[in-house]
């Protein structure tokens, strides 16, 4: 067992770290304050390279191993980047660009990855519906084949980058008889007639991210838009779950990094009753509860990177594993974070209340925690 | 990186599982055993698992302590928490203070023996309370020309009703000094602990050495500052961490071993997402513990200065989803887990020891929330 990072990757980490303290942490607080996407921000992380990272070069890409993949989001999350930022680059590259990648043709990847890798276009992916979320087999949404094109009715809910998506992969029922074996999976480009967004919904947290509805009526695409083969869809997405567990986790790693020395520094200054509240046992303990979260976490997602850079099937019940120990447990130490801040915690301006809010996401997008004991008590 | 181990190393762990359970299969139950019969379990052991090279780790030079070392060690103690934790503090401490810290004739006389199950040994640390981090020790050695004359007390020496030999921690010169001392030597007197239930399988004794006097070769250090007891302190929370993880195993194959099997209403009781979900949590937490576990014995094996931190954050993590494991296991097997020879039982009651021993879990947070400022 060996549980260390290259040189380069460490470097490289450290790269990103500084690139987003400098470029995109102090836009956060405007974008998120206004429950806006940040589309400056976006494309910076194209330029950056960050976008397309595990991509090759001919499509936009550096040609970055799985856990260097994985690193840059932890490094996002460590610098402060807030949750909105990570989950729209977490949902535009590994949960649309990713699967174009893996499954698409050669002519669907040229025509999009350059441009989704650069941040020139931004990507989402459509799965959830509003009567179909943890049990994602009972979508409705159709995509009827006529001659040499699909016609796609039905909706999709909760999509992150919904409303300023320039290409979306949409998944549709092409034999709504069968369940998971019916969904095939779609390229739809935006101003597509019979495909729209609906406004962006007011949330909780991830604030940054754009999350709406997506509808279809009549919406007619090429059938050179299927991605992969008809009744692949289900597996296609289950595919995606490598870099859900691993590369959209991790920036939530690398936040509570961040968390636990923002805190620690506020309480080595914050000084009540003649001390500092570092110097109270209740605050170490504090402290110690995000450390131990950040530690336990980046073993579960890193493992799972690791599996995927060596080209392992992928381990469902470590996936699960890691899903619900990140969303479940992470409520602990970002409360604690938010406690220890005090009245300045449940303000906006130390940025630890937004990663209470972003936080909460975690044991619910990508499958519930529920769904993730499911998993694991039906391998055990 | 590298999630896995090599063939070699899991060769060792799985040879390690078999041989312990061989190996108590042929001797009596724990609760017929006499100290001296804990002894002679205690060497057949050592002598049983001597050719998988389990005994090597942190003791010879070629074979650092490392990842695999916990995950041989958690399936010792996944047989026999009581008997894992009494071997590991006495052998594998007493071995690793003697490699550690010791000079070319003192491992030579150690731990060649040690490792062939032809001695017993123990480790004396804690006085008056287990708390070694905020009171000094008080025992103490003082020259007397080639010879050294330690008095003072030892409050709990697990396996010291039966040790050959117990090293003695104390203050020497300007530093802390370690007294290698013959179960026999002249001013050394045992007193029994006494503990309840399982709890004294670990033969725990009082110790009070009066004016005894240790001859030169037989003193290791002194080491000035904290590293000698701090290295104590770390291989002991080691061991603790590799059977807290060995404990949710137990734990929790038995409980998922009687959730597949009873039935109630006309289906395995794991159907049901009361008792399926909280095997998914125990299962959970149980496989993060391990991957701490494996890091922490990682980290030792690079001589890594995250290594102290990191293992009190495995020690606090472990010990703690041990009670839960534990606790919701005996939940799932609802009045079975209170039969005899229940091993979810024995994990409840050994995680709350593992708790408290070594650093403690309070006092390791206090040391991670000192290490964040
Ligand atoms: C901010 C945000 C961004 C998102 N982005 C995307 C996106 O980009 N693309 C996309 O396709 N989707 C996206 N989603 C959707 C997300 O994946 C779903 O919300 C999630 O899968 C849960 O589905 P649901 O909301 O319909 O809840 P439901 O499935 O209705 O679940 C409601 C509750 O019931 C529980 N439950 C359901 N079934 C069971 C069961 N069998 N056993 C026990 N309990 C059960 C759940 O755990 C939950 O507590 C996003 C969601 C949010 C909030």
């Amino acid at each position: 067992m060996d549980f260390s990072f290259t040189r380069e990757q460490l470097m490289f980490k450290r790269e990103i770290i500084r690139f987003a303290k400098k470029e995109i942490v102090p836009r956060v607080e405007e974008h998120e304050l206004a429950g806006k996407f940040d589309y400056e921000s976006f494309r910076k992380l194209g330029e950056f390279g960050i976008l397309g990272l595990h991509f090759p070069e001919k499509y936009g890409g550096q040609g970055a191993d799985v856990i260097t993949t994985v690193m840059a989001g932890e490094a996002l999350g460590e610098a402060g980047v807030d949750g909105g930022l990570t989950l729209s680059y977490g949902a535009h590259t590994f949960l649309c660009a990713d699967t174009i990648f893996q499954h698409g043709t050669e002519e669907q990847r040229m025509a999009y990855l350059p441009r989704l890798a650069s941040g020139e276009w931004v990507g989402c992916m459509g799965l959830t519906e509003p009567d179909a979320g943890s049990d994602v087999a009972s979508m409705k949404t159709t995509a009827v084949k006529k001659g040499d094109t699909y016609v796609l009715n039905g909706s999709k809910m909760f999509i992150t980058n919904g409303p300023v998506a320039d290409v979306a992969l949409i998944y549709a029922k092409t034999d709504p008889e069968k369940r998971h074996e019916g969904i095939s999976a779609f390229i739809v480009e935006k101003g597509t007639p019979g495909f729209s967004a609906g406004q962006p919904l007011k949330k909780m947290g991830c604030r940054t991210s754009s999350t709406s509805e997506l509808f279809f009526t009549d919406c007619v695409i090429p059938a050179k838009n299927l991605v992969g083969k008809e009744g692949n869809g289900f597996l296609m997405a289950m595919q995606t779950v490598e870099w859900d567990r691993s590369a959209l986790l991790a920036p939530m790693v690398g936040g509570m990094k961040c968390m636990l020395e923002r805190s620690a520094e506020y309480a080595a200054k914050r000084v009540q009753f003649g001390k500092a509240i570092g110097e109270f046992q209740a605050t170490k303990r504090k402290l110690a509860n995000m450390r131990i979260f950040y530690e336990a976490s980046k073993l579960l997602v890193y493992r799972i990177a690791w599996h995927k850079n060596q080209g392992n099937p992928l381990n469902h019940l470590y996936a699960a594993m890691a899903k619900l120990f990140v969303g479940d447990w992470s409520l602990g130490p970002v409360n604690d974070a938010l406690l220890l801040h005090g009245g300045y915690g449940y303000c906006h301006e130390y940025g630890i209340e937004r990663a209470f809010r972003d936080n909460r996401l975690a044991p619910l997008g990508g499958g519930t925690s529920d769904i993730q004991k499911m998993i694991i008590s039906r391998l055990m | 990186m590298d999630y896995e181990f090599s063939p070699e190393e899991l060769g060792v762990i799985d040879d390690t599982g078999r041989i312990v359970r061989e190996t108590l299969s042929a001797a009596p139950p724990l609760e017929r055993l006499e100290p001296g019969g804990m002894r002679d379990l205690e060497r057949q052991l050592a002598l049983n698992l001597g050719p998988t090279g389990y005994m090597e780790y942190g003791l010879s030079a070629g074979k650092p302590f490392g990842a695999a070392a916990m995950a041989a060690m958690s399936g010792f103690a996944a047989n026999t928490p009581p008997l894992f934790i009494m071997f590991e503090m006495g052998m594998r401490v007493f071995g690793r203070l003697v490699a550690g810290y010791g000079n070319a004739g003192q491992k030579q006389a150690f731990l060649d023996p040690l490792v062939k199950g032809e001695i017993t040994a123990a480790v004396a640390v804690c006085e008056k309370t287990m708390n070694i981090v905020n009171d000094p020790l008080e025992t103490k050695g003082e020259r007397d020309g080639e010879t050294v004359r330690v008095s003072g007390e030892k409050g709990f020496v697990v396996s010291g009703l039966f040790a050959d030999v117990i090293a003695v921690a104390g203050r020497l010169d300007d530093g802390i000094g370690v007294f290698l001392i013959d179960r026999e030597m002249p001013g050394v007197k045992f007193a029994t602990v006494e503990l309840a239930d399982d709890y004294r399988h670990l033969c725990p004794c009082k110790m009070v050495l009066d004016d005894c006097v240790v001859p030169a070769d037989r003193v290791i250090g002194p080491v000035g500052g904290h590293a000698l007891l701090s290295s104590l302190r770390l291989w002991e929370d080691q061991v603790l961490v590799a059977a807290a993880v060995g404990m949710m195993d137990a734990a929790l194959f038995e409980a998922t071993l009687h959730a597949k099997s009873h039935r109630s209403g006309g289906k395995p009781v794991i159907a049901y997402q009361e008792v399926g979900f909280k095997l998914a949590e125990m299962h959970m937490l149980s496989e993060t513990s391990r991957l701490m576990a494996y890091k922490a014995g990682w980290l030792d094996s690079k001589q890594d200065r995250e290594g102290a931190v990191f293992t009190d954050c495995a020690k606090v993590f472990c010990a703690e989803s041990a009670g839960e494991v534990a606790g919701g296991a005996l939940r799932v097997l609802s009045l079975k887990g209170f039969e005899p020879g229940s091993l979810a039982c024995s994990a409840y009651k050994w995680s709350k020891y593992v708790q408290v021993s070594g650093t403690s879990t309070e006092i390791a947070r206090m040391r991670i929330g000192d290490d964040a400022l």
